[in-house]
C-alpha cells in the first residue's frame, strides 16, 4: 500500500492527552513527530504526521509504518519496546527510548548520554525521597532547616528527627512507620520530575519549562523580525508555546502545592495515590513533544538552518487537547493559535533522498542531547 | 606575474617551486597555505599555489578569510585561470581579481575598514560570520565597481583595457545580489523550496545592471543551486510572458558555457576534485542541472553533450565512491583492527554516510549495481568481524545499517 492509499486523518483535534498520544523519539526522518497512543483494539498505534508536510496525520500500526518508509534499527527496537508497554505515558516512552539508546542503536553518543540520563534520574529519585522525608521532618518538628551538604553530626540528628516524625505521622494515617517510609519511597519517582522543595528549580519539568520559555522568547523575536513564511511559522510556534507555558506553570504550582503539607499528602496518598499521580504528571503531558522542537531550534546555527528547522518544528507543534482547559480551569483557544499553521513547502529530497543519512545522524545527536 | 604567464609555466624558478609544492606532503601544504594566507599582497604567491587548488579542495585547511577572498566568494564557481577565459564568457579571469579588489579598497574605504575589523579570527567555514561580513561588503563593493574606470596596472592582469568594463559590471551585478543569492542557496541546501519571488528579485536586479551582470548572476545560480529546475522554469515563464523576452536566449548561452565548463573537467571527471563529504551533493546538483537544461526543445547536439556528461558524471561519482570506500572506510577499519586499539566507530559511520550520499545520488544516473555490490561486500566484511572491546554488536549493526540498510542490520540481531 502506498502512502497515497493510506487513511489520512485531515482534521485531528484530540480531546484528551492520551488521545493525542506521546511523542516517540524515532530517528527515521519520516517518523519525525510520530506519537504513540493506546489503540482501541489493544496495544499502541502510531500517529504519523503527513510526510508531505501538509495537514493531517496517519494512524498506523508498525506494518503500515514499514510500508511508508524503512525505519532505522533503533526505531524498530523502540517500537518493539513501546508495543510491550503496559501504559503509554511520557515517562514510559522516555524510559523505553533510553533503554534502546543504551543498547547503542542510536550511536555511541546517545549510548553514553542514555547511561548518564539513567544515573541522573536515579539520583533525582533518591534526592526526591530524601527531600520528601525532609519536608515531613520540617513540618512535624519545625525548627532547624537543612542545606544540601550535611555534616556527619547533622546527619545523625536528622536521622533521629526523621524517625520521630515518621513515628508521629504513622498513627495519623493509620499505618506503621515502615509503611510510611515505603510510601515516601513510592512517592519519590512520582515527584522526581517536578521536584520537591529546594529541588524544584532543578527538576526535569522545570528545566524543560525553562527551555520552552527560551524557545518562546526566541521564536517570538524571529516572528517579529521576519515577515515571511518562516515568521508565520515562528509566530504559530510561539503562540502555542505560550499557552503551553501558562498551562504548565498552573499545573506545576498545583502539583508543588501537594508537598507543602506533607502530613496531609501522606494521609491522602493512602487512598488517593492514583489521583495524586495524575496531578503530578500533568506538566509532563503538557510539555511532551516540546523537547524535540527546542532541540531542533537550538541545533540550527545559521539563518538558513533556522528557516529549515522552523518548517520542521511547525509540523511537530503539539496540539493542546481540550482536556487541558479542565486542568487549568480556563478556555484554551487552540484553533486561534493553529490557524497560522501553514502547509510547509519542502523539496522532494527532504527526509527521503540523500539528506536522509544526515538527518538520521542529526536525530541521533538530538537523542543524545535529550537523554 | 600574470595568470596568463603562469598558465604558460612562468619563470624557471617558479616552475621549480611549483614542482616542489606538488610533491609536498599534506601537512607541508597546509603550512605553506597558512603562510600565503598571512601575506598582505598574495598575488605572486597565489600563482605559486595555483597548481595546488584541486588538492586544497580535498584538504580543506581552515583558512582565515581575508578581504579579497570574502569579496569574491560569491563568484567562486566562476573564477577561472585567465587562459581559459574569453570575452563574453559567464566567467571571471583570476588575474582580474587583484585590480578589482584594489578599486573596492580605494572607493569603499569605510566599509572595507569595518569589514576587515570584523574578519579577525574568522575562517572560511564560519558560515554565518562570513554571511554577516559579506552583507556589509558586497553591496558597497558593487557600487564601487559598477561604473569604475580601469585602474592603473590593469594591463598586468594580461587583459585588454576594453575587457575591464564588462568584467567590472558583471562582478558588480553578482555582488549586488550576493547576500540574497547566498540566502537562497543556503535555504535550498537545507531542503527548503526556492521561493520564486526571490529568483525574480535577483534576476531583475541583475537585468538592470546589464547583460554581463545577468549572465554572471545566472551562472552563479546554476553553479550553486542544488536543483536548477525552478530557476530555469522561472526564466522560461518570464520569457513566455514577455516580461523579459531576451532572458531565454541569454540563459541558453550561459547553459552552453556551463556545459563547456563541465566538459573541461580534470582527469577525475566532474566531481574528481570535490571533497569526499561534498561529492554526493555535487553529483546530485550536476545531475539535476543536466536534467534541467536537457528539457523540451533541447537540440540534438545539446542532448548528446548532456548524455556524455551524464556518463562522465556517473563514472566520476562511482570512482570517487570506490576510492572513498577504500580510503575512508575499509583502510581505516583494517588499520584500526590491526592496531588492536579502539575503533573509531563514529568516524567510520560518518564516512559510510558520506558514501551512501554519493551512492543515493549516483544510482539515479546509473551504476546502481556497482554501488550495491561494493556496499554489500563491505557490509558483509563488517558482519564477519569478531566483536571485542571497542567493537560491540551494536557498533557492527550500525555500520551495516548505514552501508546496506536497516533490513540487513536487523537480520544481524536475529529479527527480520
Amino acid at each position: 500500500m502506498s502512502i497515497a492509499n493510506m487513511p489520512l486523518v485531515q482534521s485531528y483535534h484530540p480531546t484528551t492527552f492520551l488521545e493525542r498520544g506521546v511523542a516517540v523519539p524515532f530517528t527515521t526522518p519520516l517518523l519525525g513527530g510520530a506519537r504513540a497512543r493506546p489503540a482501541e483494539r489493544g496495544g499502541p498505534e502510531l500517529l504519523v504526521p503527513s510526510p508531505s508536510g501538509g495537514r493531517g496525520v496517519y494512524i498506523l500500526a508498525w506494518s503500515g509504518v514499514r510500508e511508508m518508509c524503512r525505519p532505522t534499527v533503533h526505531d524498530s527496537r523502540l517500537n518493539h519496546k513501546v508495543t510491550a508497554l503496559a501504559s503509554v505515558t511520557p515517562y514510559s516512552i522516555r524510559k523505553a527510548a533510553r533503554e534502546v539508546a543504551a543498547e547503542g542503536l542510536a550511536g555511541q553518543e546517545a549510548l553514553v548520554a542514555a547511561q548518564a540520563g539513567r544515573d541522573t534520574e536515579q539520583e533525582e529519585t533518591l534526592l526526591t525521597n530524601f527531600l520528601l522525608l525532609l519536608g515531613l521532618v520540617e513540618q512535624m518538628e519545625p525548627g532547624e532547616t537543612y542545606g544540601s551538604g550535611l555534616q556527619p553530626e547533622e546527619k545523625s540528628v536528622l536521622e533521629a528527627r526523621a524517625k520521630r516524625a515518621i513515628a508521629r505521622m504513622a498513627p495519623r494515617v493509620g499505618r506503621s512507620p515502615e509503611v510510611i517510609a515505603a510510601m515516601l519511597e513510592e512517592m519519590a519517582p512520582v515527584f522526581a520530575a517536578i521536584g520537591v522543595g529546594r529541588q524544584t528549580a532543578h527538576a526535569r519539568c522545570t528545566r524543560a519549562l525553562d527551555t520552552l520559555r527560551r524557545l518562546h522568547a526566541e521564536t517570538t523575536a524571529w516572528s517579529q523580525m521576519h515577515r515571511d513564511e518562516s515568521g508565520a511559522q515562528a509566530d504559530m510556534i510561539s503562540r502555542v508555546a505560550e499557552m503551553t507555558i501558562s498551562c504548565t506553570e498552573t499545573t506545576l504550582d498545583e502539583a508543588h502545592a501537594l508537598t507543602v503539607n506533607m502530613a496531609g499528602m501522606l494521609a491522602r496518598w493512602a487512598s488517593e495515590a492514583a489521583a495524586i499521580r495524575k496531578l503530578t504528571v500533568r506538566p509532563e503531558w503538557l510539555l511532551d513533544g516540546w523537547e524535540q522542537i527546542s532541540l531542533l531550534w537550538h541545533s540550527a546555527e545559521t539563518d538558513a538552518a533556522r528557516r529549515a528547522v522552523l518548517a520542521e518544528m511547525a509540523l511537530l507543534v503539539p496540539i493542546i487537547p481540550r482536556e487541558a482547559s479542565d486542568w487549568v480551569g480556563m478556555p484554551i483557544d487552540m484553533d486561534g493559535a493553529m490557524r497560522f499553521r501553514r502547509t510547509v513547502t519542502l523539496n522532494e529530497d527532504w527526509r527521503t533522498g540523500s539528506a536522509v543519512f544526515e538527518l538520521i545522524a542529526r536525530n541521533e545527536h538530538l537523542r543524545a542531547l535529550a537523554a | 606575474m600574470s595568470d596568463r604567464a603562469a598558465g604558460r609555466g612562468g619563470p624557471p624558478q617558479t616552475r621549480e617551486m611549483q614542482r616542489n609544492l606538488i610533491a609536498a606532503r599534506d601537512e607541508q601544504i597546509t603550512r605553506v597555505v597558512a603562510v600565503v594566507d598571512a601575506l598582505a599582497d598574495r598575488s605572486t604567491a597565489d600563482a605559486l599555489i595555483a597548481p595546488l587548488r584541486p588538492r586544497l579542495q580535498q584538504l580543506r585547511p581552515p583558512r582565515p578569510i581575508r578581504l579579497a577572498r570574502l569579496l569574491f566568494l560569491p563568484l567562486d564557481p566562476l573564477i577561472v585561470p585567465a587562459p581559459r577565459w574569453r570575452p563574453g564568457d559567464p566567467l571571471v579571469p583570476r588575474t582580474a581579481l587583484t585590480p578589482l579588489a584594489e578599486i573596492v579598497r580605494s572607493a569603499a574605504g569605510v566599509a572595507v575598514a569595518r569589514v576587515e575589523a570584523s574578519l579577525a579570527g574568522i575562517v572560511c567555514g564560519d558560515t554565518q560570520a562570513v554571511a554577516d561580513a559579506g552583507a556589509l561588503l558586497w553591496p558597497a563593493a558593487a557600487r564601487a565597481l559598477a561604473d569604475a574606470a580601469p585602474p592603473q596596472g590593469w594591463s598586468e592582469s594580461g587583459l585588454k583595457a576594453t575587457e575591464f568594463a564588462p568584467i567590472a559590471r558583471g562582478v558588480a551585478g553578482v555582488l549586488e545580489n550576493a547576500a540574497a543569492v547566498r540566502r537562497m542557496v543556503a535555504e535550498a541546501r537545507q531542503g527548503l523550496a526556492v521561493r520564486p519571488e526571490i529568483i525574480d528579485t535577483v534576476l531583475e536586479a541583475a537585468t538592470r545592471r546589464g547583460p554581463e551582470a545577468w549572465n554572471l548572476t545566472f551562472a552563479v545560480l546554476l553553479a550553486r543551486l542544488p536543483d536548477a529546475a525552478p530557476l530555469l522554469q522561472r526564466v522560461a515563464a518570464h520569457a513566455a510572458r514577455g516580461t523579459d523576452p531576451a532572458s531565454r536566449a541569454r540563459a541558453e548561452r550561459v547553459a552552453e558555457a556551463v556545459l563547456d565548463g563541465l566538459e573541461r573537467h580534470g582527469p577525475g571527471g566532474p566531481v574528481g576534485d570535490a571533497e569526499l563529504a561534498s561529492v554526493g551533493a555535487e553529483v546530485r546538483r550536476i545531475a539535476a542541472l543536466l536534467e534541467a537544461i536537457d528539457g523540451p526543445g533541447a537540440t540534438q547536439q545539446r542532448r548528446r553533450r548532456v548524455q556524455e556528461l551524464r556518463h562522465a558524471l556517473d563514472a566520476s561519482g562511482r570512482t570517487r565512491f570506490e576510492e572513498g570506500m577504500a580510503s575512508a572506510f575499509v583502510a581505516p577499519l583494517r588499520e584500526q583492527l590491526e592496531a588492536a586499539g579502539p575503533i573509531d566507530v563514529p568516524g567510520l559511520e560518518d564516512a559510510a554516510r558520506r558514501l551512501r550520499e554519493i551512492e543515493t545520488a549516483g544510482r539515479r544516473i546509473g551504476s546502481a549495481k556497482a554501488y550495491d555490490t561494493l556496499l554489500r561486500g563491505t557490509a558483509q566484511e563488517v558482519m564477519r568481524l569478531d566483536e571485542r572491546p571497542g567493537l560491540s554488536l551494536a557498533d557492527k549493526v550500525r555500520m551495516v545499517e548505514v552501508l546496506a540498510g536497516p533490513d540487513e542490520a536487523m537480520a544481524m540481531l536475529g529479527v527480520s
